[in-house]
């Protein structure tokens, strides 16, 4: 990747871990539209992912889901999978998305499901920390690491809608 | 009974695993993936 694109995707993570995807979006179109310009495939497969994830940050949820769809289809038969996998947990969050309405078939664009898996296998892979307690956990297509029996009882009462502090004492762990 | 700060742990850990930013968000992405009803 040539050092300014480089400098560029770092440039579009800051913003967006900074919660300003507006930004980190203006700057990935731009991106992304030099390096389709000037057919360099790594760099646009990189742009492409990261205004996915931008899109997804500012809650353009069917835009993300498209966005990363048109980039998984090209990156896929070329082997580019660790960019997408090396984003974490928001990449994985929208991936499980984009399988969940592939899934449904209301996808514009149809991602080969050898693509989808690969990928998966590719999250697994970098997020290889054992579950301490691997028979109560759910493992769930989408999610970077599946959730313990406590999180899934704690997720359950913030769905009830109780505060953090109401939680705590009617837990028993 | 917990402490505050255990359910705070236990908060976090599961934002990050759901990718969300709030407890908003990882109840409904909890719902989208049927971990939930």
């Amino acid at each position: 990747l040539p050092a300014v694109a480089r400098l560029t995707d770092d440039q579009a993570r800051v913003l967006l871990a900074e919660g300003r995807p507006g930004q980190a979006l203006a700057l990935l179109d731009r991106l992304h539209a030099a390096a389709a310009a000037q057919d360099r495939t790594g760099s646009l497969i990189e742009a492409g992912a990261l205004r996915a994830l931008a899109l997804a940050a500012g809650s353009e949820e069917a835009a993300a889901v498209a966005a990363l769809a048109g980039t998984l289809t090209p990156a896929c038969p070329q082997g580019y999978v660790r960019v997408f996998a090396d984003e974490g947990a928001p990449m994985a969050a929208l991936l499980g998305r984009l399988i969940a309405v592939q899934r449904a078939g209301e996808a514009a664009a149809k991602v080969p499901l050898g693509c989808l898996a690969r990928l998966q296998r590719a999250f697994e892979a970098s997020h290889a920390t054992p579950d301490p307690r691997p028979g109560t956990a759910a493992a769930v297509p989408g999610l970077v690491e599946a959730l313990t029996a406590r999180e899934v009882e704690v997720l359950g009462m913030l769905a009830s809608g109780r505060s953090n502090q109401a939680i705590a004492r009617a837990s028993l762990w | 009974v917990v402490t505050l700060d255990t359910v705070k742990k236990n908060v976090s850990h599961l934002l990050a695993k759901l990718g969300a930013a709030n407890g908003t968000e990882a109840v409904a992405r909890a719902r989208e993936l049927s971990l939930i009803p």
